[in-house]
């Protein structure tokens, strides 16, 4: 066979065919990185957006108040810094840290981390927009009624806000899609990372990449039109908790 | 349930809210709360069930402060039901789950006990027929029914309500105050602020006239509106009929 005898075309078929395995294992990494990422990412940000919040005011009291502050102040940085530095920087210092302190934990375990870390981030910004939006009523009436400040979140705001939010957390999960390629650099085995794999085995980058980006094409369209349906879903029948579903 | 201020201050940082405020609501009381807009009848009413924090002074329950724990403060609320303008239903549950989430949340019930209570509430309201229904559905009155309910599925010793019928259509105002007559025979103890004063006069053991974050007179059944002594009682019930 030779080189020239065959179609861009049929050459990316091949590489396929040959390389499917290698390929579609970059595929499953991006794909635990990009969904666990966003959900624990998510039940993160969960927990940040009350320190950032500064929570209900129940008891006074200047420990109180003290603690709410700290957790407050380290919350706005850990955001700012994840916000505000490239998440290939964050993925090299907590890779070369982690050797540093002698800690060994599977890289892709490392790039998970990072990930989530990255997410709770923006989330938190996200979701803390969101229980803004929702009106101040809601959560007084539920601590009016003997809630305690976490039941209230977990009972009012929490559901509410989410509900709103379900497109840019949807949004976050796309993007993680294609943002952990910056993984690589650490050495997470996810889809660039098998692209520049394949194409130094074959000598041909540029099909190795074109087959990798139709490939994050596939991935991110598929999520795109799973996320339409569910929000789509959520507008028309899900909305409403009766006798105790969520109780 | 015997609830009391003692010489309490509140100050949101711009002057004083309430200034020095003193006053005493007996068990199975029912008054009435009159007053100008921002003469600080919310603020006292929702100091009443410690949603706002005192800047000086006392909140007295059965004769004792008011421990500034979250326990304590959180037995105190669920005792103590409001009724918000506003209605502010959970939107993201049905009739039926806004009236069984305390109850199982906070008083743990189990479903069964919660769902007998809360159809119970609904009922009294006359909103039964609703509570599989999704509080965007309802009208007004409708909604501030529910609101009602939601407090007594609480079985609450004293019921706040802060001008309930303020934000309703006038064809919509009398099913609420039918539903609060209902709260009244019950015999719990109920401090209102409203502008109704037809209706005042006809529940209230006792009225008060608050303004510039002080109770000016306070007056037992109907005589604050049949014979005002303070001159800004008589200023402000004469701008009040005036106007209606
Ligand atoms: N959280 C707050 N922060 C700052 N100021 C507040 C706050 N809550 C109330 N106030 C101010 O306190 C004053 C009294 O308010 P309040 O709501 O108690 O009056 P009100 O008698 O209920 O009036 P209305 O009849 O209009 O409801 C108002 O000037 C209001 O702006
Ligand atoms: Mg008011």
């Amino acid at each position: 066979m030779t080189v020239m005898a065959t179609s861009f075309g049929e050459r990316l078929v091949n590489m396929f065919i040959d390389h499917h395995d290698l390929l579609l294992y970059g595929v499953r990494n991006t794909l635990i990185l990009a969904i666990f990422g966003t959900i624990f990412g998510l039940l993160l940000a969960l927990v940040l957006v009350v320190f950032r919040l500064g929570g209900f005011q129940v008891s006074s009291g200047w420990f109180r108040h003290l603690q709410k502050r700290v957790l407050k102040i380290a919350t706005a940085l850990y955001i700012g810094f994840f916000r505000g530095t490239p998440m290939m920087v964050q993925a090299m210092i907590l890779y070369y840290g982690l050797q540093t302190a002698g800690v060994r934990i599977p890289v892709l375990m490392a790039g998970l981390v990072v990930v989530s870390l990255n997410t709770a981030a923006y989330l938190t910004e996200i979701l803390k927009a969101g229980i803004l939006s929702l009106d101040a009523g809601q959560s007084e009436a539920a601590l009016s009624l003997g809630l305690t400040p976490g039941q209230t979140y977990r009972r009012v705001v929490f559901p509410q806000a989410l509900r709103n939010m379900l497109p840019a957390i949807g949004n976050e999960l796309v993007v993680n899609i294609k943002d952990t390629a910056v993984l690589s650099v650490i050495g997470v085995s996810e889809l660039f990372f098998m692209g520049r794999r394949v194409g130094s085995a074959s000598y041909r980058f540029t099909e190795a990449f074109v087959l990798v980006s139709i490939l994050y094409l596939v991935l991110v369209n598929a999520a795109v039109f799973l996320l339409m349906r569910l929000t789509r879903h959520r507008k028309s029948s899900l909305p409403v908790s009766d006798s105790g579903v969520l109780v | 349930m015997t609830l009391a201020l003692i010489n309490l201050t509140k100050d949101f940082g711009e002057g004083p809210i309430l200034q020095d405020v003193s006053v005493v609501f007996n068990p199975g009381e029912i008054t009435c709360i009159i007053g100008p807009s921002g003469s600080g009848k919310s603020t006292l009413l929702r100091m009443l069930n410690r949603l706002e924090a005192p800047t000086r002074g006392h909140i007295m329950v059965d004769g004792e402060p008011l421990k500034e724990t979250d326990k304590a403060l959180q037995r105190h609320r669920a005792r103590t039901g409001m009724v918000f303008q506003a209605f502010h239903l959970f939107n993201h549950l049905s009739v039926l789950d806004n009236c069984m989430l305390a109850p199982i949340t906070v008083l743990k019930l189990n479903k069964t006990d919660a769902m007998q209570r809360a159809m119970g509430a609904l009922e009294e309201v006359d909103m039964a027929g609703y509570a599989h229904r999704r509080p965007i559905t309802l009208s007004g009155g409708q909604k501030q029914r529910v609101a009602i309910a939601r407090a007594l599925s609480m079985t609450p010793q004293v019921l706040l309500f802060d001008e309930p019928t303020s934000a309703l259509d006038p064809e919509m105002v009398q099913e609420v105050l039918q539903a609060m007559r209902r709260v009244v025979a019950k015999k719990i103890t109920m401090i209102l602020v409203t502008h109704e004063m037809t209706f005042a006069a006809e529940i209230a053991d006792r009225i008060l006239f608050m303004d510039e974050g002080q109770i000016i007179e306070d007056r037992p059944g109907r005589a604050l509106l049949d014979d005002p002594e303070h001159p800004r009682t008589r200023q402000f019930l004469k701008s009040w009929r005036g106007k209606t």
